[in-house]
């Protein structure tokens, strides 16, 4: 059983992107200000902060999931992937020339949530429609080019 | 859109999680997939002083079918009393977990259905079975589908441990017979029989949305074509998922599209629809009346396919 108090900074390490990252925090802290604040990958976006919106997507474990909705101080056990991560990966190179190939973003806010869920759901995956659909549906993106993103996620499957 | 502060205490074994509930100083708050709490802690509808994260027990993430005598449905005439299959859900199983299992087993497809309504796989990957039951919203899937299946709820506390039927566990808003030092331990399911008929049905503003309303139905024809046994949930419309009492009028009986109406507008007019912030009174009365006959229709029409099998089979 491991304890901490509301109010003190406490020193917990997390793995991130094959690095280890050590920082005195709350226990209150999400996981996407975590990463932002303390590792400084701002590649992972913070939207709506109340998971609906799906900026804030990174990998726990290889499975995607929303990162304001999680403790920093709960996953000190998991291997976390941001997109920067991902980025090093060999499959990006195809993602990122279908999502320029299709016009799949225009100001970019949403995109590395919905490119962190393509690399885990979608590339090289041999989705069906609906399934691309329903991996999709869990990101907003403002600028409505929801149907460049599909063209390209469907490129990729 | 930040959590206010709170001690946070993680737990190696379900004992340690127990004794943290049982002391009522630290009004203990369950942190499972968090995928309800956290939105409720970020924009500080919740402010517990105290979370004990669970995640950490792999005792409780077990999934599998198990056979038991248990009378799973007090009180409920209307349940199949032959079948005594049930889908053994820990607390901590994912809900993603549970809808790769579910694609893979006949007999857990109205599960799978319903669960690819619940919000995104994105949110399905973290949330838990346990932690959806728990939060008891009643416009959720996972709630009205358990009550629609049929089942038990498995608290333990410091005190032992206490089975609730699912017709007793959702009592209100948000509110269930998980008593504050107990927690929700396990879930057994009965699974609909090969020959039943299901279906599941809901109307939402977008995709992985709550649920304006949603419907599930199981049913049992007989060789003649009766009606042997139906249960039909409504989420969305009460404070809790509800089971319908007035389909038992179409026990024993021919399927006719009158005696479908006449069930779904004596539930309407039972029913009390309020305007909400998401639709007026009058047009949820309408998407009850045609959602519950159209679930309706699709069980029976699931159920004569597979009796028309069944039959075949065994011919």
């Amino acid at each position: 059983m491991e304890w901490i108090k509301a109010d003190t900074l406490t020193p917990v390490t997390l793995h991130v992107n094959g690095h280890r990252y050590r920082a005195a925090i709350e226990p209150r802290m999400l996981l996407s200000d975590f990463l932002r604040q303390e590792c400084g990958l701002t590649g992972t976006h913070v939207g709506c902060e109340h998971g609906v919106c799906g900026a804030c997507t990174v990998l726990v474990n290889g499975e995607a999931v929303r990162s304001c909705l999680m403790l920093a101080v709960s996953v000190t056990d998991a291997e976390i992937t941001t997109i920067e991560g991902l980025a090093r990966h060999p499959d990006f190179p195809a993602v990122y020339q279908a999502f320029t190939e299709n016009h799949a973003l225009q100001c970019g806010f949403c995109t590395p949530g919905i490119v962190v869920s393509a690399m885990a759901e979608v590339v090289g995956c041999k989705k069906q429609e609906e399934e691309i659909v329903d991996v999709l549906s869990g990101h907003l993106c403002r600028c409505t080019g929801y149907h460049g993103i599909m063209s390209a996620l469907r490129q990729l499957t | 859109m930040k959590p206010s502060a709170f001690d946070y205490i993680r737990v190696d074994t379900l004992d340690e999680a127990l004794s943290v509930l049982a002391d009522s100083d630290l009004e203990a708050k369950v942190l499972a997939g968090g995928q309800s709490l956290l939105p409720m802690l970020n924009m500080r509808l919740a402010r517990p002083k105290t979370l004990v994260d669970i995640n950490r027990l792999a005792a409780l993430a077990t999934l599998g079918r198990v056979e038991t005598d248990l009378a799973p449905t007090r009180g409920n005439p209307t349940i199949n009393r032959g079948s005594t299959t049930f889908l053994e859900v820990g607390a901590l199983v994912r809900q993603r977990q549970l809808e790769r299992y579910a694609l893979e087993e006949p007999r857990s497809r109205l599960i799978h259905t319903a669960l690819t309504y619940v919000g995104h796989p994105q949110t399905r990957n973290q949330g838990t079975v346990g932690g959806s039951l728990a939060h008891a919203d009643p416009s959720a899937e996972l709630p009205l589908l358990f009550l629609t299946l049929g089942g038990t709820a498995f608290m333990r506390s410091t005190r032992g441990e206490r089975q609730v039927a699912v017709e007793e566990f959702f009592q209100s808003y948000f509110t269930t017979a998980i008593e504050p030092d107990e927690m929700l331990t396990k879930t057994l399911w009965r699974l609909p029989a090969p020959e039943e008929g299901i279906a599941f049905k809901e109307y939402r503003r977008r995709h992985g949305d709550f649920a304006l309303l949603a419907a599930a139905c199981t049913m049992k024809i007989g060789r003649d074509r009766t009606v042997e046994h139906l249960r039909l949930g409504l989420g969305g419309v009460a404070d809790r998922p509800l089971l319908v009492d007035e389909v038992r009028g179409l026990v024993g009986e021919h399927w006719t599209k009158e005696g479908v109406r006449t069930v779904a507008e004596a539930v309407v007019n039972r029913l009390d629809f309020a305007d909400n912030y998401q639709a007026s009174s009058s047009y949820r009365r309408q998407l009850a009346t045609v959602l519950i006959s159209s679930v309706l229709d699709a069980a029976y029409e699931d159920a004569t396919a597979k009796e028309e099998n069944h039959g075949v089979d065994q011919g």
